[in-house]
């Protein structure tokens, strides 16, 4: 994808000076997104942009937006796409991706939409090893509703529906989404990353890549979680809230692959 | 093609098929459940979709999902499976995608029971889930009528870009009768404009119920409105038995319009005037109709397999001045034509009683 | 040292300031200027420590409002049309 800028030298042969090393994806829109800053839906969006531009996709892939901050990812996306109802986002991928076989389909959901309402479609699409891709993004918190406890609130985290911190013998423990669907049988890829440093933002692209790769193959369903930031709910600069990543959600949810099946392993070892 | 016995659930998803269905997804519900396992059978068979899905909530967002890429898609279910798709159906009424239902009703409220019923009549035309809309609602009285509204069903749902609604009851469900199927047509080989399919090199579509902005959503329902207000001038339909002369006219719809149709042919025999007006489209409601018949007719009977839902588009249309009395049975009972002649009988003398006093 | 420049979409830029903690070498600041939708953008300041063009500032922003570039030595880009075709 490099393009070269040139300069014209003395013997009038064109030599490269310059070379682009980073531009914003093809696959985004270029409508800016209402997100908070520094929040880090907005690198989600831009990883899921960079592996279809590199994958080649952007052509055939259908995005399916969740109900939450992401509600209107459609627009930042030059993907078509649909806006589902609350949770839904996986059935109504199912729908697209049935009767549209050749087309690349992902759903995009946040962890009151996946985890809570949500939770009986997610687990029959990946039952049914549904050849879609889902990118769960999990911040801890309801984030468009200002702040809720979401079923990912880690213990003891303050929120504005539990004042005094979770408290899990009232209100349950936090989900392990990438865990949960790494034991059913239609999953083929299930795993966890995060968005909290450059490091993790580069490993946690190369998952999503995998992703998409395995809808590709047609091996069936494939999830990816991304550990994210709230700066605005969680009451933190947008860098804190990147160390509270670190530091509070990385130890609740460790990163991993849980589940990989062996062609997607043997594909990676050939690289 | 010849007539054939056909049972009505195997019947209407066969006529599905035929009318280009390509994609079904369903949930297992009493008394529709023939329906699906036709659909289990004859869409691989012909290369199209079928899909059992988890819960009526997960199928009726399948048929979101599919009908937004364009193909002609359906559901079917039965009363608390409708319920369940309330929230789905409002989607795609804000999205403005094609989709086909079938409800084949039974009694309630709750879990109710599985007999015959048209206990579904406010949930489906009033809206059938939140915002200002109306599915178009078909309900046929016979096999053969539902084979045809069944193929009707999915072109208007193309035309009008709208959800539509056949309604009938378990009996019609489960009754044979002899009838006809239609032809095999063939199926499209493009999608819609706006359907989503990946972009390719056009520029991108979008499927969204979501207006953001208060004007926005206003502009929205604007044109949904004028959009329903053409549907309620070009798509009724209804059937009319002895009108020109009657003194009293029973309105039922589906098999309830079965056992009244029987009822006035009996009480003919007995020179009581009776007529039977049987709104085929529940929505739109042929409001103007029974209206010009309210203006010569002065007692209406309103006769439904429930506690009385349809009797308020019936005075609706009646106005004031004239007689509406109800016959009902809820439950899941379908009520005798003895039943409905005994009540027309003692509505009769009532009138006559009174053209005398008068 | 390679050397290296980046370009910011001043407009899209939030100034979160995520890509000043990504930048290895200290070269990101917030303007005193405000966007015009009140944001005070990320810029690159002219100073000794020089951007090198690793591009991690873009791999860390949530707005994909920084385009990088990298200066190509003089050595290497040769250019070689035979060699081009041999690829």
């Amino acid at each position: 994808m490099a393009t070269l800028a040139f300069q014209q030298s003395e013997d009038k042969v064109l030599k490269p000076i310059e070379k682009l090393v980073y531009e914003r994806p093809h696959a985004l829109d270029e409508t800016h997104t209402h997100y908070c800053p520094g929040c880090t839906h907005g690198i989600a969006h831009r990883l899921v942009a960079e592996v279809l531009d590199e994958l080649g996709v952007q052509e055939k892939a259908i995005l399916v937006a969740p109900v939450g901050c992401s509600v209107l990812a459609y627009n930042y996306f030059d993907v078509d796409g649909a806006e589902a109802a609350h949770g839904r986002a996986p059935a109504m991928a199912t729908g697209l991706k049935r009767v549209n076989p050749d087309s690349v389909v992902f759903t995009y959901q946040g962890d009151g939409d996946l985890a809570s309402i949500g939770i009986a479609e997610v687990i029959h699409a990946a039952v049914r090893g549904e050849k879609i891709t889902v990118i769960f993004i999990n911040n801890a918190i309801y984030g468009m509703t200002g702040g809720q406890m979401a079923p990912t609130t880690i213990e003891g985290q303050v929120t504005t529906s539990s004042p005094l911190g979770r408290d899990v013998a009232a209100t349950g423990f936090p989900m392990h989404i990438a865990e949960l669907l790494s034991g059913l049988p239609g999953t083929v890829y299930s795993v966890r990353r995060s968005l909290h440093d450059t490091r993790h933002i580069i490993q946690a692209k190369k998952a999503i890549k995998i992703a998409f790769e395995a809808q590709l193959q047609g091996l069936g369903f494939s999830i990816v979680e991304l550990l994210s930031s709230c700066p605005t709910n969680w009451g933190m600069t947008p860098t804190d809230a990147l160390d509270w990543v670190r530091d509070s959600m990385v130890p609740q949810y460790p990163l991993g692959d849980y589940k990989v099946v062996d062609e997607l392993k043997r594909k990676r070892g050939r690289k | 093609m010849a007539k054939e016995l056909l049972k009505g659930n195997v019947a209407i998803a066969e006529a599905a098929i035929r009318a280009g269905c390509e994609a079904y997804f369903g949930y297992p519900i009493t008394p529709q459940t023939e329906l699906l396992e036709h659909m289990s059978k004859r869409m691989p068979e012909l290369g199209r979709t079928f899909l059992q899905a988890e819960s009526e909530v997960a199928a009726v967002n399948m048929v979101y999902g599919a009908a937004s890429a364009g193909v002609r898609v359906m559901t079917s279910s039965s009363s608390p499976g409708i319920s369940l798709m309330q929230e789905g159906l409002s989607y795609i009424a804000g999205s403005e995608v094609p989709a086909v239902f079938v409800d084949v009703m039974r009694g309630g409220p709750g879990l109710g029971n599985i007999q015959p019923s048209q206990s579904d009549y406010n949930q489906v035309t009033k809206t059938a889930g939140h915002g200002d809309y109306h599915p178009i609602v078909l309900a046929p009285s016979t096999i053969q009528e539902a084979i045809d509204l069944m193929v009707l069903s999915f072109d208007l749902a193309d035309k009008y870009r709208t959800i539509v609604f056949m309604v009938l009851d378990g009996a019609i469900g489960q009754m044979m009768e002899p009838a006809e199927l239609p032809p095999m047509r063939e199926l499209p080989t493009e999608r819609p404009s706006w359907a989503l399919t990946g972009k390719g090199n056009r520029d991108k579509n979008i499927v969204t119920s979501i207006r953001l902005g208060a004007q926005p959503l206003a502009d929205f329902n604007d044109i949904l409105q004028e959009k329903l207000a053409v549907i309620e001038k070009n798509e009724l339909r209804y059937d009319e038995l002895y009108t020109d002369d009657a003194e009293l006219v029973i309105v039922a719809y589906g098999t309830a319009a079965r056992v009244a149709h029987t009822a006035v042919k009996r009480l003919r025999e007995e020179n009581i005037p009776v007529g039977l007006f049987r709104p085929i489209s529940l929505w739109p409601f042929p409001y103007q109709r029974l209206g010009e018949l309210a203006d010569r007719v002065p007692t209406f009977l309103s006769v439904e397999m429930n506690a009385g839902q349809m009797i308020h588009d019936v005075r609706e249309a009646v106005g004031r001045d004239v007689e509406l009395d109800f016959f009902g049975r809820p439950g899941g009972i379908i009520p005798l034509p003895e039943e409905v002649e005994d009540k027309v009988r003692a509505m009769w003398r009532q009138q006559e009683l009174a053209a005398q006093i008068n | 040292m390679a050397k290296g420049r980046v370009v910011i979409d001043v407009e899209r830029c939030k100034g979160c300031e995520l890509c000043i903690q990504a930048c290895p070498q200290d070269v990101l600041t917030l303007s005193d200027e405000f966007n015009s939708k009140g944001y005070r953008p990320v810029f690159l300041m002219e100073h000794e420590n020089e951007c090198t063009g690793c591009a991690l500032c873009a791999v860390a922003c949530p707005d994909a409002c920084i385009t990088v570039y990298r200066e190509i030595p003089q050595k290497k880009a040769r250019p070689a049309p035979s060699a081009a075709a041999a690829d």
